[in-house]
C-alpha cells in the first residue's frame, strides 16, 4: 500500500469512526447526566407528569405533547402544499420555469430560522389575532404555520427526487395510453414515489420536531396541556432553551437531561423510520 | 391483401418536417397508410423512423415539448371523418385512444397484470367492474394471453416473460379498440417463438385495425406486412423506390 493510499483508506476510517461516534456520545453525555433522575424513581412521574414546580412537580409531559401537536400539525399544513409544489416543479411546470421554482425551493432551506420567527411575529401573529379574536396570537396554530413554511423545502426536495427516480417508461407508457398529465401523476408517479414521499414526511417532522428558535418565538412558551390550536403551548427545544437560559442545578434544570433523551429517542426512531421506508418493496401490484 | 396495393387510405401524411432543437429528423414525408393493412417502416437506425411513428399520436410533445417543431399536415381517418390530428381542437388523450402504440421494450405499468389491462378503461372513466372484467378478458384473448395469465391476474405484471409482457401491452393497446395501431419494432428484445406468437396476434388485428410497424427484421416484414416503406435520410419512400 503506497502512502497516499494508506492516507486515503485511514484517513476516511477516521471519518467514518469520528462521525458515527459523536452521536453515540452524546447520547451517552445525555444519559450520564440525565442518571440522576432515570433512577431516582421519579423517572415517570417527570415524563407523564405536568409541570408545576410550585408543587415540586416537574413534569415534562405538556412538553411533550405540545412538540407532537406543532410538529404534527405543521406537517399536516405543507403536506400537500409541498406535494403540489413538487408535483409542479417536477412534472407539470415546463423546463424553464420548474427550474427556476426548484432554484427558488432549494434557496429557501438556507434561510435562518430566526427570519422565520421575526415574519411570523411581525405578520403571521397579528394576522392570526386579527382574524379568529382574541388572544395574544402567539398559539400552537401560528407555530405550526411558521414552522410548515420551515420544513417544505425539505419536503419539496424530497418529493422532487421520488418522483424525479420514477421509471421514464412508465410515464410515456401511460401517455401513450391517453393519460394526461395529471392522470400520470395520479396514477403512475405517485404510486411508485410512495417511499420517497413517506421518508420526505418523516423528514419533515423530524426536522419539526427538534426546531427550537419557530415554537420559542411564535407557540407562547405556555406550560399547560394545550386544549385547542389556539392555546399558548411549549416545546420540549423551547423548554430546554428558557430553563437554560435561567437555571442551574436546581430539580427543574435536571429534567432538562431527560428532555434532551426523549428529542433524541424519537429523532432517532425518525430517522430508522425514513430508513425502513426507504427499504420498502415498492407499491404492491 | 397483395403487397403495395392501395386500399383505403387510413393515415395521411403530407410534407411532414420534424425537427429537434433545429436538427432535422424527418425532411417532408408525404405517405399514405392504407386503411386495415400492416404497413411496415424499415431503414437504418437513426433514420427518424420512431420519430415518425410518434407524429401519428403526437407522442413526441411529451417527450419534448419545448424543442421539438413540426410543419406539414397529419390526417387521419377518425371516428368517420379525417381529421387533422395538429389542430387544437382535437384532444390528445381522445388521439391517443383512437391511436394505440406499442413500444420497442415492453413496458408493462408497475401494477397487476389485471389492472395493467384496465388501465386505459380507467382512464376512460370505466367504474363498471364486469364491464371492466369482460373487457380486460376479451383484450387478454385477442392478444393470445388469456390462458397463460387467467389464474394469476393480479400478479405484477412485470414478472411476466419478455413476450408476455409484450403480449400484455398490446392487449392494453387493444382495449379501447384502437383505428390504429402504432408498433415501434414490437419484437426486437423477444426470443423467435415470441417473436411467433406475436407475428400471428398482429396479423390476426388486421381486420380491426390499422397498423404501422416499424421493423429491422426483412424476415418479419416479408412475412406479415401488407406494404413496405423505407425510411432514409428523414424520407419515406415505397420500398420499389427506394
Amino acid at each position: 500500500m503506497t502512502r497516499s493510499e494508506f492516507l486515503t483508506k485511514y484517513g476516511f476510517m477516521a471519518a467514518a469512526i469520528i462521525s458515527a461516534a459523536v452521536p453515540l456520545a452524546i447520547f451517552i453525555f445525555m444519559a450520564l447526566l440525565g442518571y440522576p433522575i432515570l433512577t431516582s424513581g421519579r423517572l415517570f412521574g417527570t415524563l407523564l407528569g405536568a409541570w408545576d414546580p410550585i408543587h415540586q412537580s416537574y413534569g415534562i409531559l405538556p412538553m411533550i405533547i405540545g412538540t407532537f401537536i406543532l410538529a404534527i400539525l405543521a406537517v399536516a399544513a405543507a403536506f400537500p402544499v409541498c406535494l403540489g409544489c413538487a408535483a409542479l416543479v417536477s412534472d407539470a411546470a415546463p423546463g424553464p420555469v420548474g427550474r427556476f421554482l426548484h432554484g427558488v425551493v432549494r434557496m429557501m432551506t438556507g434561510i435562518p430560522t430566526v427570519v422565520y420567527g421575526f415574519v411570523g411575529i411581525f405578520l403571521l401573529v397579528p394576522l392570526i389575532r386579527e382574524a379568529f379574536g382574541g388572544g395574544s396570537g402567539f398559539s400552537l396554530l401560528t407555530a405550526a404555520l411558521m414552522l410548515a413554511l420551515l420544513v417544505s423545502p425539505t419536503m419539496i426536495l424530497l418529493f422532487c427526487d421520488s418522483f424525479g427516480r420514477v421509471t421514464h417508461t412508465y410515464r410515456q407508457a401511460a401517455a401513450a395510453l391517453g393519460a394526461t398529465t395529471a392522470q400520470q401523476f395520479l396514477f403512475v408517479v405517485l404510486p411508485q414515489a410512495r417511499n420517497g414521499i413517506l421518508a420526505g414526511v418523516l423528514l419533515g417532522l423530524g426536522r419539526a420536531l427538534g426546531d427550537t428558535l419557530i415554537a420559542l418565538m411564535l407557540a407562547g412558551n405556555a406550560v399547560a396541556f394545550p386544549d385547542h390550536v389556539f392555546d399558548s403551548a411549549r416545546t420540549l427545544t423551547a423548554h430546554i432553551a428558557l430553563i437554560i437560559a435561567a437555571d442551574f442545578d436546581s430539580p427543574e434544570f435536571r429534567t432538562l437531561f431527560l428532555c434532551g433523551l426523549t428529542l433524541y429517542v424519537l429523532t432517532t426512531l425518525l430517522v430508522l423510520g425514513v430508513r425502513l421506508t426507504m427499504r420498502l418493496p415498492g407499491r404492491r401490484p | 391483401m397483395k403487397m403495395n396495393e392501395a386500399p383505403a387510405p387510413k393515415v395521411e401524411l403530407r410534407n411532414v418536417r420534424f425537427d429537434y432543437g433545429g436538427a432535422p429528423i424527418l425532411n417532408g414525408v408525404t405517405a399514405v397508410f392504407p386503411t386495415h393493412c400492416i404497413t411496415a417502416v424499415v431503414g437504418p437506425s437513426g433514420q427518424g423512423k420512431t420519430t415518425l411513428l410518434m407524429t401519428l399520436n403526437r407522442l413526441w410533445q411529451e417527450e419534448r415539448p419545448t424543442v421539438g417543431r413540426l410543419a406539414g399536415t397529419v390526417r387521419i381517418h377518425l371516428n368517420g371523418g379525417l381529421v387533422d390530428i395538429y389542430e387544437d381542437r382535437y384532444d390528445l388523450t381522445w388521439l391517443r385512444r383512437r391511436v394505440a402504440m406499442v413500444f420497442q421494450s415492453p413496458n408493462p405499468l408497475p401494477m397487476s397484470i389485471y389492472k395493467n389491462v384496465a388501465f386505459p378503461l380507467k382512464l376512460a372513466g370505466e367504474k363498471r367492474d364486469h364491464r371492466m372484467e369482460e373487457r380486460v378478458q376479451a383484450a387478454l384473448r385477442q392478444a393470445f394471453l388469456w390462458d397463460e395469465v387467467k389464474d394469476r391476474l393480479h400478479k405484477d405484471a412485470r414478472e411476466l416473460s419478455g413476450g408476455q409482457q409484450q403480449r400484455l401491452c398490446i392487449a392494453r393497446a387493444l382495449i379501447l379498440k384502437p383505428e390504429v395501431l402504432l408498433l415501434d419494432e414490437p419484437t426486437s428484445s423477444l426470443d423467435l417463438r415470441a417473436c411467433e406468437v406475436i407475428e400471428a396476434l398482429l396479423a390476426h388485428q388486421k381486420e380491426s385495425c390499422t397498423m404501422v410497424m416499424v421493423s429491422h427484421y426483412l424476415e418479419q416484414v416479408r412475412r406479415i406486412a401488407d406494404r413496405v416503406m423505407v425510411m432514409e435520410n428523414g424520407r419515406l419512400l415505397p420500398r420499389d423506390a427506394a
